[in-house]
């Protein structure tokens, strides 16, 4: 079978693998769920939306290394070291950012496909193995297609744009170009190496979220948890884009107090692959080599290589990752767990209250939205405080301009997914169980 | 009331109209098997962790059987079955499908099998009218052959108003009827069904059954699971009765009987004998009187 038939099979797995994950967290409603898709367009599209507002975020982001450069050659002549220092630490903050984002987006489809569930179907099918492999490959690809394009292509033509404007007439087209390919190079690598690490987190959260023993405490406490880092991760980005933007040009004009400190720290985090080594490479092609310490040179390209080299082994295991997902030996067992006896079946009571809540612990730490509810109340004070100690906030609010809007978009789309569905579809349920409840504690006095 | 009765006769005689029935089924010329082994399966083992669910698993099937795989909760068969489909991979034993080997054939061997299986694959983001038309590009399927069919399962079956409807919306046993038919299209040598009654009305049920028997008499054969006992009964010509992924005993009603030493003997009596449940049974009837019985209602 050819791979275009086979990318043609695999828009369907995809869809599966997008109800996949949406039914999974709208746990307990999902018949609502199916309902509401069945009328509504705007639940089915969700997933483009998404798609389109975190390739928007990932290109935006590119104002980040512009800024920079324009910082670069601004301050060119005042302190070589702190700029390279700078510039390096600005473009770090990108390429996570890049890779944050990617994840914040993508993280919940990613678990649907890495799920296995939607390649049972296409196993009965007469394909084999070496075919489902590259369907669930296509599959992948599928989901984050315009995120990855968007983002190999931002960085080089932001910067190949940013440079000819800032230095262009200094350096000459030779130098230029050379710093294209270098940030092509650079971009390119950095898409694979966070593919790779969607895939592998996408199949840790499958096993966590849907195949890790059901009940227990731990489970619980490591799906909370889980759901916790998720959230916190999404709001710390918001807030790190935020602080990027209103600090960046102040880290380039600071003149910091100890200069030896200063090469010593570009030496040392130049040695470092990740996120270190890919800013530092860029900086020391858009700074002229000779005012760079040869140590810092070593140490980007020794940080480069060993780049190279944690791409591979990463990709290497996100390949395996994606073969074991798509062989049909997925699901997993627990051959520790030891066999129940007669005497382990036993029945302990407890008050119908506490039972009530035992039982929705358990129920609740398997879906994703009902978790977000519990946890959000708690993030937006606590966002609000940390961005209102740095003084971002109320920069925020004196300045009107795009950052705001940013925020305000960026909290909307991760919120409103989770918030939206599930007070649309949790309502109804959720007075009655609390009717329920509420008779029930009464009944116990 | 009288109007249901009607419409089941009415269905009841449309079935018996085989004529109609034969000479659809049979818009594909013969089958192409003849008089090879469908499936040969020998030692098979399969273990899960420390679980065995197949242990040492010996059977043939031959064209133009239902063959049964009959069984307890927990006996292995939807093991078996997944294992000479490639869904599992087994840890031990030989095994043939249409005298080819799974791990090395898979695609020559799934394009002449039909899969029913225990819990729907199909997948629920589609409607019908998606899922026949994916199965019937991805089979190469005869548009106008496959179209035929298609009408005439959906009518037999009562499904006609579930065509546009979504998958994941659908009642289990409308899903169940969905699967059937998906695996029926390409008309294929082997159906391998697990337990394919589940959730099927009456009427469903009898529908299936008939076109499960039209299928042996053409020459292809079924693998029939089921812990039912009176559906195997009622529709395997020869029965493997497994318990704890092992093999109790393989043959006609007549020669399991003979086995069971019980002339005459239903499947139960026979089932219960050979998998020595017969005294453990009356023990755990005894028992249950005795727990229940003393909390008068
Ligand atoms: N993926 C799996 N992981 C662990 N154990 C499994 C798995 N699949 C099956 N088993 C175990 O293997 C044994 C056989 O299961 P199987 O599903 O084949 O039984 P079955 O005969 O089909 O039962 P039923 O009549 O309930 O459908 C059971 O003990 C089951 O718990
Ligand atoms: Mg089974």
């Amino acid at each position: 079978m050819k791979n275009t038939e086979l990318y043609k099979v695999s828009k369907s797995v995809y869809k599966e693998a997008i109800l996949h994950a949406q039914l999974q967290s709208a746990g307990s409603n999902q018949q609502r769920f199916l309902e509401r898709i069945q009328k509504d367009r705007v639940a089915r599209s969700q997933n483009i939306i998404f798609k389109f507002m975190a390739a928007v975020y990932i290109a935006t982001l590119v104002f980040i290394p512009i800024i920079s450069i324009f910082q670069i050659y601004l301050n060119f002549g005042s302190n070589p070291e702190w700029i390279t220092f700078a510039g390096s630490l600005s473009f770090s903050l990108f390429f996570m950012l890049q890779l944050v984002i990617l994840i914040v987006f993508a993280l919940m489809l990613s678990w649907g496909i890495m799920s296995g569930g939607p390649y049972e179907w296409v196993h009965t099918l007469p394909f084999n193995r070496n075919h489902i492999q590259k369907i669930g490959l296509f599959t992948f690809a599928r989901s984050i297609n315009i995120q990855l394009i968007v983002m190999s292509l931002v960085l080089p033509i932001g910067v190949t744009t940013a440079v000819s404007l800032a230095a262009g007439l200094y350096l000459g087209i030779g130098k230029i170009f050379l710093i294209s390919i270098v940030s092509i190079l650079i971009s390119v690598l950095n898409t694979i190496f966070n593919l790779a690490i969607l895939v592998i987190l996408g199949r840790k959260l499958a096993i966590v979220m849907e195949e890790y023993d059901f009940n227990s405490k731990r489970a619980n406490f490591v799906r909370i948890s889980t759901m916790a880092i998720y959230l916190i991760t999404s709001m710390l980005v918001v807030m790190a884009i935020q602080i990027g933007v209103e600090k960046l040009p102040i880290l380039f004009q600071i003149s910091p107090l100890n200069a030896g400190s200063t090469s010593i720290m570009n030496i040392v985090l130049s040695f470092i692959p990740v996120p270190f080594s890919l800013g530092y490479l860029m900086t020391i092609f858009l700074v002229d080599f000779s005012m760079i310490p040869s140590l810092v040179i070593v140490g980007s390209v020794t940080g480069f290589l060993l780049y190279i080299l944690l791409v591979y082994l990463v990709t290497k295991k996100a390949l395996k990752t994606l073969r074991n997902i798509s062989s049909p030996d997925i699901k997993r067992f627990d051959p520790k767990r030891k066999k129940t006896a007669i005497d382990d079946i036993q029945i302990k009571s407890t008050t119908p209250t506490r039972a009530y809540m035992k039982r929705d612990i358990s129920i609740i730490t398997r879906e994703t939205q009902q978790i977000m509810m519990l946890i959000m109340p708690l993030m937006l004070p606590i966002y609000t405080a940390i961005l209102g100690s740095t003084g971002a906030f109320t920069e925020v609010i004196g300045n009107t301009g795009l950052t705001e809007l940013f925020i305000v978009l960026m909290v909307f789309v991760v919120m409103n997914s989770y918030i939206l569905s599930v007070s649309l579809t949790i309502i109804e349920t959720g007075e009655k169980q609390l009717q329920l409840r509420f008779q029930l504690i009464l009944e116990n006095k | 009331m009288s109007h249901e009765i009607e419409s089941f006769n009415k269905c009841v005689f449309k079935i018996t109209q085989r004529e109609l029935f034969h000479s659809l089924l049979k818009l594909n010329n013969e089958m192409s098997v003849k008089s090879e082994v469908m499936v040969r399966v020998e030692n098979l083992v399969k273990t899960f962790g420390d679980v065995v669910a197949v242990n040492g698993l010996t059977f043939d099937v031959e064209p133009g059987e239902i063959f049964g795989l009959l069984g307890p909760n927990g006996a292995g068969k939807t093991t078996t079955v997944k294992i000479l489909l490639g869904l599992l991979e087994e840890d031990s034993g030989e095994i043939e499908v249409f005298g080819l080997d799974p791990s090395k054939e898979e695609i020559k061997i799934k394009d002449r099998i039909g899969y029913v299986s225990e819990d729907p694959l199909i997948y629920r983001s589609m409607t019908p009218r998606m899922l026949f038309n994916f199965i019937s590009s991805i089979r190469n399927l005869d548009e106008k052959e496959t179209t035929e069919k298609l009408r005439y399962y959906f009518e037999s079956l009562e499904a006609v108003e579930y065509y546009d409807k979504l998958i994941a919306t659908l009642s289990r046993g409308n899903k169940q009827k969905m699967q059937v038919i998906a695996s029926l299209l390409h008309d294929p040598d082997l159906l391998i069904m697990d337990e394919p009654l589940t959730g099927l009305d009456a009427k469903s049920a009898k529908v299936l059954k008939e076109i499960l028997e039209l299928h042996t008499e053409r020459g292809g054969s079924v693998i029939f699971s089921t812990h039912i006992l009176e559906v195997a009964e009622e529709v395997c010509d020869r029965i493997a009765i497994m318990d704890k992924g092992k093999l109790v005993a393989i043959g006609t009603l007549e020669e399991l009987s003979v086995m069971a030493n019980k002339a005459g003997a239903d499947l139960e009596d026979i089932f219960l004998k050979l998998t020595n449940q017969d005294e453990s049974v009356a023990h755990i009837v005894k028992n249950l009187r005795k727990m229940l019985g003393n909390n008068k209602k």
